[in-house]
């Protein structure tokens, strides 16, 4: 697993441990792309740094773009960390975050106790951000805002062994609506309790992304959903007159798989037939995805589908008998969500062609037979 | 000393009710507890000034004129509860009958747990707490009586923070305006630039 | 095991410039800070200018015009008592303060009166005593981290009090003291503070107690 990628291998790499993801791609010549955050239940660290680090990666210069596709819990925990340590990458996130709206919905939640955790990370960030500008630091680092058909990030092939580009499918205008409107009605009003913001869905904020590393075409598709107007989700993008061409060979699937997120014209028109399709479980909620139904849908356009963990089956850790017997008593259902991280690699050598990438199954990783 | 304007509106309101009790008007009352009381006779009954600047749990008798003089009152608990595991929850969905939360291990870290339990095991005066966001911790263990009985328990209790203040929303809205100005973030239209 | 613990007392301490009057279950209530029934049950001592005292099932408050006392001595209420001090000073938000204190006070019976003085002879060798007093026996022993210097005082420190305990016999009281200095009169670093490490700080405690009688086991 220490092992880390040569100059000329593309590496994408999916974390995931039953609440929350993040993704690690290899972009060629040492050079990194990570895409949100989550953290590893033992160390308490996001899993990224981690594993970069395991690789003799240093990530204060070789991680090139850090990028938050939207801040619920799930995405963003342990994302300030990364920021900070990655101090020569370029930060972008959603354009709904940059908002006016959404700061001062952060801000007023600083210090009332009941904020969310994805709140608590988008504070820390926005410390970082403030202290990089006093710095001096700001003008190459971002924050880029990531709207539908903005291109990222470009890194010619010019001394490098690949062409990168990385572009932003969404949201879109449309949506960024949506979402600030969602954020001001979740923005406290004078006299009513303090709570704890709970994730919304769907999230209209979220950031699908399009990878392009020479040849291979990667697609990650976050959270995003499927909405029936024509400007909104999935949808939009495929109407986008100015999205990248061609189609991906390994897909991100959104939204965990679930059937809010399926959208069949994307899978015909955005990807070749027989893609590897890389999937992170969710083990919150009424229903877990994904569930057997969203696998099967998957299983009509890729044959190679890896998922970084079952969304049940965990066991809860050893507690003294009584506190067990006691718990019985008192719940009348239980699920563990936050389980064993599993971390699905593909690394694809150049030269090798874009076939037979090898596919790396680690911790509880597993393949959808 | 400057009264807050907070301090002086909540003055006004303690002064009317019929708990206030002026200087004048005072008998006795009770001195702060010692936590560990000190032997009869014992030197450290008389303890030095530097102690007032100290921020240790108190265990000294205040010093006041001799008017106040009843003896100082300790704990003297019914129960104790001995705590065997500890949770933070949140709520995630209530309805009249049963409440889904994510609970957070805080004995055994980094766990997390979706659990739903029926609505009757939050207390009456927290009822209006649980509502999704509302943030509670679950205590379980053993809880042991004065008389020497022992009950195997668990307890829900909810947080309490104060309401929503205006002065802290227009507060947070300045601060933003001043952050993206200093961030250099503008947004025109739908569009946005730096 | 050789040592049950018997009493256990968190308690949060902030020096400062308070209007003790303003310290009355009815505030308490009318914030939302407390139940109401436990503000209709609170045991109100004394409320004026110069000193408010009441209890509620679950703390006991203490408010002088420079010191305010909050303590618990109910396990399942630890966490809750941060959250009381936050809130109460997040709503008395120019409060100028100059220290904290944040404390866990631990009374644990010893099995034997045997094992009760290894314990004194550990933390206190006697043989230093024995040709200076006749009978020499620990009174109290207090320790200081890190030791503080001449102009160069730190802004957190630990006091940990060692006393045979008067509440369980034979029994020994540990008290730690977490103890920060406040500059600026920054209340939201005292909110921050408690925030962050209340949690740490019990942990801790318990842990240096737990250190401190290791040998006993």
């Amino acid at each position: 697993m220490k092992t880390p990628p040569s100059r000329d291998e593309i590496e994408i790499s999916i974390f995931g441990p039953g609440i929350g993801e993040a993704i690690v791609i290899h972009m060629g010549d040492n050079e990194w792309l990570v895409v949100d955050s989550c953290i590893d239940r033992i160390t308490r660290n996001p899993i990224t740094i981690k594993y970069l680090k395991d690789l003799n990666v240093n990530i204060s210069s070789s991680v090139k773009l850090f990028i938050v596709t939207h801040w619920h819990d799930d995405h963003i925990r342990g994302a300030s960390t990364i920021l900070e340590e990655c101090e020569g990458a370029l930060f972008a996130c959603s354009g709904a975050i940059g908002s006016p709206e959404f700061i001062q919905f952060c801000l007023s939640s600083r210090g009332a106790l009941m904020e969310s955790s994805g709140l608590d990370e988008f504070n820390d960030i926005l410390e970082i951000l403030s202290s990089r500008t006093n710095d001096g630091r700001m003008e190459s680092r971002g924050p880029q805002w990531a709207i539908a058909d903005r291109k990222l990030l470009h890194l010619p092939k010019k001394g490098r062994c690949f062409n990168v580009e990385v572009h932003a499918l969404s949201p879109s205008d449309a949506a960024m609506t949506l979402a600030l409107r969602e954020i001001g009605q979740m923005m406290p009003k004078a006299g009513t309790p303090k709570r704890r913001v709970i994730s919304q869905t769907p999230n209209h904020a979220s950031v699908a992304l399009w990878v392009i590393i020479e040849d291979l075409n990667i697609l990650l598709g976050s959270d995003l959903e499927n909405h029936p107007p024509n400007n909104l989700g999935w949808k939009a993008v495929l109407l986008s007159q100015n999205r990248p061409a061609g189609r991906a060979l390994v897909v991100k699937v959104p939204h965990h798989g679930s059937s809010d997120a399926y959208n069949r014209a994307m899978w015909d028109q955005m990807v070749f037939s027989d893609p590897i399709a890389l999937l992170t479980p969710f083990a919150s909620g009424v229903k877990p995805l994904p569930s057997t139904a969203d696998i099967g849908r998957i299983r009509k356009h890729a044959s190679r589908i890896y998922c970084t963990g079952q969304p049940l089956g965990w066991h809860s850790p050893r507690r003294d008998p009584s506190v067990e017997r006691t718990i019985r008593e008192t719940v009348r259902t239980r699920r563990l969500i936050h389980g064993r991280m599993g971390h699905v690699r593909l690394r694809f050598r150049a030269g090798e062609g874009l076939k037979n990438p090898k596919i790396e199954l680690f911790e509880g990783a597993y393949a959808v037979g | 000393m400057r009264i807050p304007t907070e301090q002086a509106i909540a003055q006004q309101t303690v002064g009317t009710t019929e708990h206030a009790i002026t200087e004048q008007a005072i008998d006795e009352y009770i001195i702060a507890p010692n936590i560990n009381p000190v032997p009869e006779g014992s030197q450290q009954a008389f303890v030095n000034d530097s102690a007032r600047g100290s921020t240790e749990a108190p265990r000294i008798v205040i010093e006041l004129p001799p008017v106040f003089r009843k003896p100082p009152v300790t704990f003297q608990p019914q129960h104790r509860f001995r705590v065997l595991q500890k949770f933070e929850g949140t709520v995630l969905e209530i309805s009249e009958q049963e409440c889904r939360a994510l609970v957070r291990d805080l004995t055994s870290p980094g766990y997390v747990e979706e659990v739903t339990f029926s609505i009757d095991e939050i207390s009456a005066s927290d009822r209006s707490l649980a509502v999704p966001g509302g943030i509670f911790y679950w205590y379980l263990g053993y809880d042991d009586h004065i008389e020497g009985q022992r009950y195997r328990s668990s307890a829900i209790i909810f947080r309490r923070v104060p309401a929503w203040r205006e002065k802290d929303l227009i507060k947070a809205q300045k601060k933003a305006e001043s952050l993206i100005e200093r961030l250099g973030w503008k947004r025109e239209d739908s569009s946005f630039q730096r | 095991m050789p040592k049950t613990l018997e009493f256990d007392l968190a308690s949060i301490i902030i020096l400062g410039s308070f209007n003790p009057a303003i310290f009355h279950p009815i505030w308490f209530k009318a914030n939302g800070l407390i139940r109401p029934e436990e503000a209709d049950k609170a045991k109100l001592e004394i409320t004026n200018p110069m000193l408010s005292i009441f209890g509620i099932e679950w703390f006991k408050l203490q408010v002088e015009t420079n010191r305010f006392v909050v303590q618990t001595d109910t396990e399942t209420h630890f966490e809750l008592l941060s959250d009381l001090v936050i809130g109460t000073f997040s709503l008395l938000d120019h409060t100028p303060v100059k220290a904290m204190g944040l404390n866990r006070a631990m009374h644990f019976k010893m099995d034997s009166e045997e094992s009760w003085n290894a314990f004194g002879d550990k933390i206190a060798p006697q043989d230093v005593w024995q040709g200076v007093l006749q009978e020499p026996g620990l009174l109290s022993l207090v320790m200081q981290g890190p030791k503080q210097r001449p102009n160069q005082r730190s802004e957190k420190l630990i006091n940990v009090r060692v006393e045979p305990s008067s509440r369980t016999i034979p029994g020994i009281y540990i008290d730690v003291n977490n103890h920060f200095e406040i500059k600026d009169n920054d209340l939201q670093k005292v909110l921050n503070i408690l925030k962050e490490s209340w949690r740490d700080v019990l942990i801790n405690s318990r842990k240096i107690a737990d250190e401190l009688m290791k040998e006993n086991d």
